[in-house]
């Protein structure tokens, strides 16, 4: 196409037509069409009518549909490249401020707004500490600024607020580590809504076959005083708590070998004052499946290995107010032939969270536990 | 007879490069005419270098005067890019942002950043298709304007790889190819180019995480999709998505794109395995023709000059074999670093690009033979592509055009 036909297009496309059918190429969007065509024919006129679309496009921001998503956000990148001049700056600035606008939409609404006016988002960034979607961003802006101040008690204040604000573990963890060095003793652990004391038996002397379809004692009747046959006499539940400096639970060290068996079991007890929403998040290494007060939200049960991933597995639930039950079914795959160098010591190992709707860690009590 | 033919696709010119592996999925072109001396750090022999929004192991294609590559970038890496560039110049041409669909966090234990942009895009005359990590599956056309969107996580459920997916997309007649490898679920699905409609779908059983790119051949007059994953090679019917045959013999780990040359496959898996030699005109079942010792590479794919098979280990052991036999011609230290780009060649020439930027420059030949060592001054991670008499790298920070 020759250069000056594009613009000359746009002019003509730009009609009182073109604006009123906004709404309806909003929605088709929004719904988009088995045939993408129809997609595309709603996507050119949006971008022909300029600016005065991307206000409706932001609000009509779909919650859970990601090609509508993809539809409506390529307009409004499209609209805001081809008209960085005439962005309408306030509504833009008011619908990013608005923590109960989509977070995605607010996330698209910044970007265009730091093309029309550099400097926008670190302006704002400096009090979203705790803003829903760019408090992550906030915090490790604040962990980025608190490494490179040159004063100590400067840095150590930066790193105590990002502390405070921040949901991510590796980032919670990291920054706890760098503040030790000051002697300042946090507790990442409670902060990420992490369970830290567990009961944990096996393993039970089966393969991993046997283990992916067996039932065992554990998963139809929790009885700490119960011992259970292993492959070297009998297994009783032990106390054991998570290692502070990841909240990861690795059996092995807690004499769990998987040499004698494919299955282990960890249990613990979370006590709430009031009932509530949460979300458990689980990791682990391999397979695990996961109860809460014997509902089972989490299954992986594959002769497959998998690695450790952070919060890998999600699930929302309601906890009631009281104790409530935490069971976990760790099988373990079989270990890897090594070829060349010796890999890395094995791991069994877990974590289970907890956290609130916002993302931050629920505040329990776990009740003492006998050695 | 030679029923088995590779396929050259129809839209791929001698100076393109527009798919993983380039214009004939193998790592090799027949154009001629590339740098042999260059060095980053110093800008000798560099035509531009541009900064990268993200970050991402997907490697640049080339068609006409387009230079196109993916990156993510943000929290999560959520924000997903389709990047293009004037070919001569490095200007921006346009850049297609995309919301990624919420993911499994990507791999972040090995740098450089990966973020969820590792496959490599397809770029035909009309239209660049780019995958990423998240599923999210897009077709744009050449000014970057949408044509079709797919969410493969959305259909199909979340894609969990323990190392994100980096299995590239490929085009065949009219419809694009998408492996799914992963521990969920695995599946090898066919859209429509044109619109993105599922044409089939076919469940990868017992095949978990793996990264290597299906390749196409046309076997006793059919087209089949050869795709690896977890100790197995497999022939799939392009028409129908039907397993047609399944070889045994490869490692846990598949992440090197397998080779079509003339009427035979040559696949090597990881980590440090055999390579196999099928000859796939023995239908329904390829045979076995030889194995190689185990001391292949995890991750970059091998590549074949004349009757000559060259690899290299992930430490930067190069190996050279006799490509009738298997047999061992050479085997020679190339680097001291971790290689993870694949090797291209051209002009009788092997680029082995190392992952501290290193890129050495081999004689293809039955002897050893070190024409250049060049340094770029900056990790790479992604495949070089040649094209135009220039040589394209996508490092850790910037893409870079090296060639006068």
């Amino acid at each position: 196409m020759v250069r000056w036909f594009k613009p000359v297009v746009l002019l003509f496309l730009v009609t009182p037509a073109v604006v009123a059918g906004m709404p309806e190429d909003i929605a088709q969007l929004r719904r988009p069409a088995a045939d993408p065509a129809v997609n595309r024919a709603a996507w050119d006129r949006l971008v022909a009518a300029g600016p005065v679309a991307l206000m409706p496009i932001l609000r009509a921001w779909p919650a859970d549909d990601p090609v509508a998503i993809h539809w409506l956000r390529t307009a409004f990148d499209r609209i805001a490249a081809q008209h960085s001049a005439q962005l309408p700056v306030d509504d833009l600035l008011t619908f990013v401020k608005d923590q109960k606008s989509p977070g995605q939409a607010r996330r698209v609404a910044l970007a265009a707004l730091e093309q029309a006016r550099p400097g926008t988002t670190a302006q704002l960034l400096a009090n979203w500490l705790n803003d829903p979607e760019f408090g992550p961003d906030a915090v490790a802006e604040r962990v980025a600024a608190a490494e490179a101040a040159t004063d100590p008690q400067q840095s150590r204040d930066i790193l105590r607020t990002a502390f405070a604000a921040t949901t991510d573990p590796q980032l919670a963890f990291r920054i706890a580590q760098k503040l030790r060095a000051w002697d300042e003793t946090l507790d990442p652990l409670r902060h990420l809504g992490i369970i830290r004391h567990w009961q944990v038996v096996g393993p039970f002397p089966v393969t991993l076959e046997e283990g992916l379809q067996q039932t065992f004692p554990p998963e139809t009747k929790l009885d700490f005083a119960s011992p259970y046959e292993g492959k070297n006499g009998p297994m009783k539940w032990k106390a054991v708590a998570v290692n502070p400096a990841d909240g990861r639970l690795d059996l092995i060290p807690h004499g769990v070998n998987p040499d004698d068996g494919a299955v282990a079991f960890a249990a613990a007890t979370v006590l709430l004052t009031h009932a509530k929403k949460a979300e458990v998040r689980a990791s682990a290494v391999d397979n695990i499946t996961l109860w809460v007060n014997g509902k089972k939200l989490v299954e992986r049960a594959s002769e497959y290995r998998s690695m450790y991933r952070p919060d890998r597995y999600r699930c929302p639930l309601e906890l009631p107010a009281g104790p409530s039950t935490i069971l976990v079914k760790l099988t373990k795959t079989r270990p890897e032939e090594v070829r060349g160098k010796p890999g890395a010591a094995p791991k069994w190992d877990f974590q289970i969270r907890l956290i609130d709707e916002t993302g931050r860690g629920l505040t329990f009590d776990q009740p003492e536990m006998k050695k | 007879m030679r029923n088995v033919l590779l396929i050259l696709l129809p839209w791929a010119i001698a100076a393109d490069w527009p798919q993983w592996r380039g214009p004939n999925a193998d790592g090799t072109t027949a154009e001629t005419g590339f740098p042999t001396r260059w060095d980053g750090r110093q800008g000798t022999n560099i035509r531009w270098k541009v900064a990268l929004p993200g970050a991402g192991n997907s490697s640049p294609v080339i068609r006409g005067d387009d230079v196109v590559v993916t990156a993510s970038s943000g929290r999560d890496h959520a924000e997903l890019h389709i990047l293009c560039f004037d070919r001569r110049s490095g200007k921006q041409k346009w850049r297609t942002n995309l919301t990624a669909t919420p993911a499994d966090a990507p791999f972040s234990m090995f740098p450089p950043e990966r973020g969820h942009a590792a496959c490599t895009p397809v770029i035909t005359q009309t239209a660049v298709y780019a995958l990423f990590g998240t599923g999210d599956l897009a077709c744009v056309d050449r000014d970057g304007q949408p044509i079709w969107f797919r969410s493969l996580t959305q259909d199909y459920g979340i894609i969990r790889n323990d190392y994100g997916i980096a299995a590239s997309p490929i085009v065949v007649d009219d419809r694009v190819i998408v492996q799914i490898d992963h521990l969920e679920g695995s599946y090898l699905l066919a859209v429509e180019a044109a619109t993105g409609k599922t044409l089939w779908k076919t469940a990868r059983p017992e095949i978990f995480d793996n990264w290597a790119t299906p390749v196409v051949a046309d076997v006793a007059g059919q087209k089949q999709i050869i795709s690896l994953g977890t100790k197995t090679i497999i022939g799939y019917d392009l028409a129908t998505g039907k397993p047609r045959w399944r070889v045994e013999g490869l490692e846990r780990l598949c992440s090197c794109t397998p080779i079509v040359h003339g009427p035979k496959l040559y696949a090597v898996s990881g980590p440090a395995g055999a390579t196999l030699a099928l000859d796939l005109a023995q239908q329904p079942t390829p045979k076995v023709l030889w194995q190689s010792k185990k001391n292949g590479p995890f991750i970059p794919s091998a590549i074949v000059v004349g009757d000559l098979y060259f690899m290299t280990d992930d430490q930067g052991t190069a190996t050279c074999l006799a490509l009738k036999s298997g047999q061992e011609v050479w085997r020679e230290r190339l680097h001291n670093g971790r290689m993870r780009p694949s090797p291209v060649a051209a002009d009788g020439l092997i680029y082995f690009t190392a992952l501290d930027g290193t890129t050495t420059i081999l004689r293809a030949a039955a002897e050893f033979e070190e024409v250049a060592k060049n340094p770029l001054g900056e990790d790479v991670a992604a495949s070089p592509a040649l094209a135009g008499g220039h040589l394209f790298l996508r490092g850790d920070k910037h893409l870079w055009c090296i060639g006068r």
